[in-house]
């Protein structure tokens, strides 16, 4: 696909919120319109296997490396859909200028997925701040002021010492010979990383390492996301928990797996613990919570383990002499959580933004019984939790069941921790909605209404998409089967 | 055996027919709940729609087995998976018994939950939990199966809180969750084992897939460390298949179940859930063939020392329901045990995997008679499960307790009853594995205790339920259901009653799997006489004491409850086997770390991050004073800034 029209691609989402700033009352429909017309945009931009194109177009005397890879081809349309469906669920009352900013979030997510260069990489991963900045803090609920600031110092102080390790890497190159170059595929490559000193190298990678782990979020650095996730309005904690997240993913499989051939086990066993602490920690933290909202962003960061466990066996594969076809199973398993998890979360914070609006309430004791007043919602919020928990026939099962299968040959017998995780996942989820959804009624709530149309659809069919991309993960999956092949290759 | 792949493989009649088994009730599923959510008037039609469904499957497996059908199918699925079906006359049998008792369960589901408003969602519900188990039966490749598997779970977890407004149903469906959760992960370990045991052997040709298993299981054994890795296999795999189906110690989910519809119950017991643990591991048998010895008798002395403990919990129980609850997980436990001593006798494999089977397809009829005649008498009782409240039921409904009374005879293993063929079978199996191999002794001693518990139990409850004076008011009006509910019992009855008659064709049927294979044909194992009509005899006994206790009364039974003090409370307390899972693993330990973890979570964690940044806010105030807004301050700051470079130039040798 020419360089072009990616640009292309890249810029219709910026003019989308443009355009969606002058709608006025007509807002949402226009919106709608515009959303789900870019879905179809984005679907013929297939990539291809040679994706390092060797002349980037210029533009204005800067060169716009964009390409779309294995990778990043399922995450433009996970965005696309995402941002589609959370704007069919808002509530079309708000002021034009939200969907304003869904567009540009998505302008600069998009950017992030498809730039092969550096600084267009750095300069998208801190433009993803600045409607988030201004979304948490317009439409926030009453801790608004200090979980916008401590989302944006949070994630800025791991992004700056990213931004450290490009210039090294830059200036790398430039001693090497004598010209500037930022192109991923360039300086990260074995030759040109293979010059750095080793405290260099490890000034780099730290650099990388914190802001991808923070953005993922991955334990110690999670505790921005449940007061991110829980301070915002529904809608943007379905984009935030469905997107945000999935840029440190994606960080990890196209840039820091580059590091594989200079990295020693000690790293591996680093990611492995975070990993596992990771999912038993979100899942023990999400047990005691009392805030439906803040179960599921526990749960979230329970599932963002799974990529770390991927990542982890990929790491340590090589240096206990296996193989790294070895870790491919994991590594698909890995990535495909990714697009599972973007599709999934948005149902679950969807189901309890329904439930907030007609109780009041999101604080699980207060609420009890639901399915009899509202039907719908628990069908939804049943079929959220089941994909949630990894059902098989849900887009999650196939993701967890890789990670769980591929790592067994690395990590052997500490893989019962993982399960156990899981075990303990299971128990969470199906006693929230035992609380929430079944039992007597509570009758205190009063006469509440169900899930509304604008809510329900949505939903259901992202559900419908969970079950099919669950029961046929074939043409997601074989993307990043190409990509785990490309990893290998490096 | 022959194989087929690709679109053309799948438009094979055979291949067709195999796939719709389990796909048609899933079809029916996903038209009965919208239709009935949307149109009210279709909801009475909803039983009629998804019982002929399953009837239709149940004629595409005889269809299978008719034409004598011997298949594997497979097609590219994620990875190197592939779906597909395996065909062989373990599949074909398993599913014949699962379309035609789900089939008789579903016409008398009609008739049992006609009332209730929403039973288009319960229809649709058993559709979908048929289909998974069809789906689990026919599965060719252990991902697929897995998918499957814990369809049926999810269906018994949404079925047992059908009723959700009762906090019982919500919590009892929960239990069923995460215990048999408990059961799957193993199951999901057990399969990473394979698959990497696999994989060097079979390439990217799915490791997964049950052909290759059960072909590939030597070679996989002759590579170094293949053996342990089998048996670990076979353990984790087991685990699984105890939580599915209900061994000790994963059982405990059972009796909580009984909250849900009786039919449902029926369901999960005879055709559905229950059976495909026991499936499962007599359909990766290799695995187990192969493997270090100490899977073997793992999988045998569960099986058998869940018979015999489940007896005893059995004894105890009031809940009719219940009861039949512990003779399942009792019964599930022979089915088990029999495949074990396949196990550890291996030249009787080509025995034993029939003799298993066989003895399950004879439970799913007998149980399903059970559980249809006990809905039966709830139906007339108003929901009084306890049978201290029933009493004298033979007069009031003749044909329903007519029909308990022949589950009951099929279930002891009275002769000519088929579970005489059945059950006693796989005693004399033990026993003659015994005599080769010593360590199968408490084996049989257990099986052979559980079959005088199963005696005990069964003919308390069944003197109990139809013998004496009602208790009840109920009891005292209580008539026969509609014929709806009367047909599929009077079935059930005929089948449990003649279906002895093909033990041997069965076996002869099953023997053909192994044709081609170094266990083709049977043992043919003889045992002395006076060892063989063991049980009969304390069958015999077993009535008799349960007719002095509870037919004549002739002695009491709370004395003898009184007398065995802190035996009978242990019993009754289900050996504080649910106390240590629910109150205290469950409750206690896992809640009391999940709020460590989030106090921590919350103060330490985030403390760290809101101290950096109070530190970093108290130190910006520090430096803020300079900010003093006088450009003359600022002068002098720039000059002594400019000076103190210089002279750090100088000392580094920059100028």
């Amino acid at each position: 696909m020419p360089s072009e029209y990616l640009l292309l691609l890249l810029l219709i989402p910026l003019l989308f919120s443009i355009i969606s700033l002058f709608t006025g009352k007509y807002s949402k429909i226009v919106s709608s319109v515009l959303a789900g017309l870019f879905i179809i945009i984005v679907l013929p931009f297939l990539p291809n296997i040679n994706y390092s194109i060797l002349n980037p177009a210029k533009y204005f005397g800067i060169s716009i490396f964009l390409d779309i890879s294995y990778l990043s081809y399922p995450l433009v349309l996970l965005t696309s859909i995402v941002i589609f469906f959370a704007i069919l669920y808002q509530d079309g009352k708000i002021e034009s200028s939200y969907f304003s900013y869904l567009f540009f979030l998505e302008f600069s997510l998009i950017g992030v997925f498809i730039s092969q260069n550096l600084i267009l990489f750095y300069i998208f991963w801190e433009l993803v701040l600045i409607p988030s900045y201004f979304m948490i803090l317009r439409w926030g609920g009453p801790k608004k002021d200090y979980t916008a600031l401590k989302f944006l110092i949070y994630t800025h102080v791991g992004s700056v010492l990213m931004l450290v390790s490009i210039f090294i890497l830059g200036y790398n190159y430039y001693a090497m010979t004598g010209s500037f170059n930022f192109n991923i595929s360039t300086v990260l490559s074995n030759q040109y990383i293979g010059n750095l000193s080793s405290l260099l190298l490890f000034i780099v990678m730290m650099g990388f390492f914190l802001a991808f782990f923070i953005k993922l979020p991955t334990f110690p650095f999670h505790t921005w996301a449940p007061d991110v996730y829980v301070e915002s309005p529904t809608t943007s904690s379905m984009v935030f928990s469905g997107l945000l997240s999935k840029m440190g993913a994606f960080g990890l499989f196209s840039i820091f797996v580059r590091f594989l051939p200079f990295s020693g086990s000690e790293l591996g066993y680093l990611l492995l613990a975070l990993a596992l602490i990771s999912i038993v920690y979100a899942a023990f933290a999400a047990l005691a919570q009392k805030d439906l909202k803040r179960l599921i962003a526990y749960s979230s960061i329970g599932h963002m383990g799974f990529i770390t466990l991927a990542i982890s066996v990929l790491f340590l594969a090589s240096p206990l002499g296996l193989p790294s076809s070895d870790a491919y199973l994991a590594l698909e398993g890995g990535m495909f959580m990714m697009f599972a998890h973007g599709l999934i979360v948005p149902i679950l914070f969807g189901s309890v933004g329904s439930i907030e609006r007609s109780t009041g309430t999101r604080a699980i004791r207060d609420l009890g019984g639901l399915t009899k007043m509202m039907p719908n919602l628990a069908f939804v919020m049943v079929g959220g939790f089941l994909a949630s928990l990894g059902l098989p026939g849900m887009a999650g099962f196939i993701a967890e069941f890789s990670v769980i299968v591929g790592s067994w040959n690395i990590i052997s017998y500490l893989a019962f921790i993982v399960v156990f995780g899981l075990v303990v996942v299971a128990s969470y989820h199906i006693w929230a909605l035992q609380r929430t959804l079944f039992g007597p009624y509570n009758n205190y709530l009063g006469n509440i209404k169900d899930m509304l149309p604008r809510e329900f659809w949505p939903l259901i069919i992202l559900l419908i998409l969970v079950i099919i991309v669950g029961i046929y993960p074939t043409p997601i999956y074989s993307m990043f089967v190409h990509y785990a092949q490309l990893i290998g290759g490096m | 055996m022959i194989s087929y792949s690709g679109l053309n493989g799948f438009l094979e009649p055979q291949v067709f027919a195999a796939v719709m088994i389990f796909l048609l009730p899933i079809i029916i599923f996903m038209f009965v709940l919208p239709l009935g959510k949307k149109f009210h008037g279709f909801r009475k039609y909803s039983g009629i729609v998804v019982t002929t469904g399953i009837f239709i499957s149940f004629l595409l497996a005889y269809y299978l087995y008719y034409t004598n059908a011997n298949l594997y199918f497979y097609s590219a699925w994620f990875n190197n998976f592939t779906w597909g079906v395996y065909i062989d006359p373990l599949s074909i049998a398993m599913a014949m018994m699962v379309s035609g008792v789900s089939f008789l369960i579903h016409m008398f589901a009609i008739g049992y939950i006609g009332k209730d408003p929403n039973k288009h969602v319960y229809f649709a519900e058993t559709s979908l939990f048929t289909g998974g188990m069809l789906g689990v039966v026919l599965s060719s490749n252990m991902v697929m199966f897995f998918l499957f598997w814990e369809l049926v779970g999810l269906c018994s977890y949404l079925l047992i809180g059908f009723w959700w407004y009762k906090p019982n149903a919500a919590s009892a469906a929960k239990k069923a969750f995460i215990v048999t959760r408990v059961g799957d992960v193993l199951l999901i370990l057990g399969l990473a084992v394979l698959y990497w045991s696999f994989l060097p052997v079979v390439g990217n040709n799915d490791p997964l897939s049950i052909y290759n298993i059960i072909h590939y299981a030597l070679n996989v054994a002759q590579l170094p460390n293949g053996q342990f890795n089998l048996a670990l296999a076979g353990a984790l795999v087991l685990g699984g298949a105890a939580g599915k189906s209900a061994q000790f110690p994963l059982h405990v989910w059972i009796p909580d179940a009984m909250e849900g519809p009786t039919t449902v119950s029926a369901l999960i017991h005879a055709a559905t859930m229950v059976t495909a643990g026991i499936y499962l591991v007599a359909r990766i048998y290799p695995v187990y063939v192969y493997a270090l010895p100490w899977a073997d008798y793992l999988v045998l002395y569960i099986g058998a020392f869940t018979a015999f403990l489940a007896g005893t919990m059995g004894l105890v129980m009031n809940d009719i329901k219940r009861i039949l609850a512990y003779s399942t997980i009792s019964q599930l436990g022979y089915m088990l045990a029999a495949l074990g001593l396949g196990f550890v006798m291996v030249n009787t494999i080509g025995n034993t995997i029939g003799i298993s089977i066989y003895h399950l397809i004879v439970h799913a009829f007998l149980k399903a008679l059970l559980f249809l005649s006990a809905g039966a008498i709830l139906y007339a009782l108003l929901d009084t499960r306890d049978i201290r409240k029933m009493g004298g039921l033979w007069k009031k409904m003749p044909i329903t307790i007519t029909a308990m009374f022949i589950g009951a005879l099929t279930l002891v293993g009275f002769p000519p009853t088929a579970g005489y063929f059945s059950k006693d079978e796989i005693i004399s199996l033990a026993y003659f594995v015994y005599n080769q191999n010593p360590y199968v002794l408490y084996a049989w001693i257990l099986l052979v205790i559980g079959a005088f518990l199963t005696t005990l139990y069964t003919f308390r409850m069944f003197f109990t339920v139809a013998l004496g004076k009602p208790k009840s008011y109920a009891a005292e009006h209580a008539k026969d259901p509609p014929w709806v509910m009367i047909v599929p019992m009077i079935i059930l009855s005929i089948l449990a009653l003649i279906f002895g008659i093909f033990q041997s064709g069965f076996y002869n049927y099953f023997s053909s799997m192994f044709t081609g294979t170094k266990y083709a044909g049977t043992v043919s194992f003889s045992i002395p006489l006076y060892i063989e009509i063991i049980p009969f005899l304390l069958v015999l006994l077993g009535i008799y004491i349960a007719w002095v206790f509870y037919g004549s009364h002739r002695l009491s039974a709370e004395k003898v409850a009184n007398g065995s003090g802190a035996l009978y409370k242990i019993v009754k307390a289900k050996y504080y086997l649910d106390f240590l899972f629910t109150n205290i693993i469950a409750e206690r330990i896992i809640v009391f770390i999940a709020i460590v973890v989030s106090l921590f979570d919350k103060y330490f964690i985030d403390g760290i991050v809101n101290g950096l940044g109070l530190m970093a806010k108290y130190g910006s105030m520090a430096f803020r004073k300079a900010q003093t807004g006088i450009v003359q301050n600022y002068a002098v700051m720039v000059i002594i800034g400019l000076l103190v470079f210089l002279i750090i130039g100088k000392i580094l040798g920059v100028f």
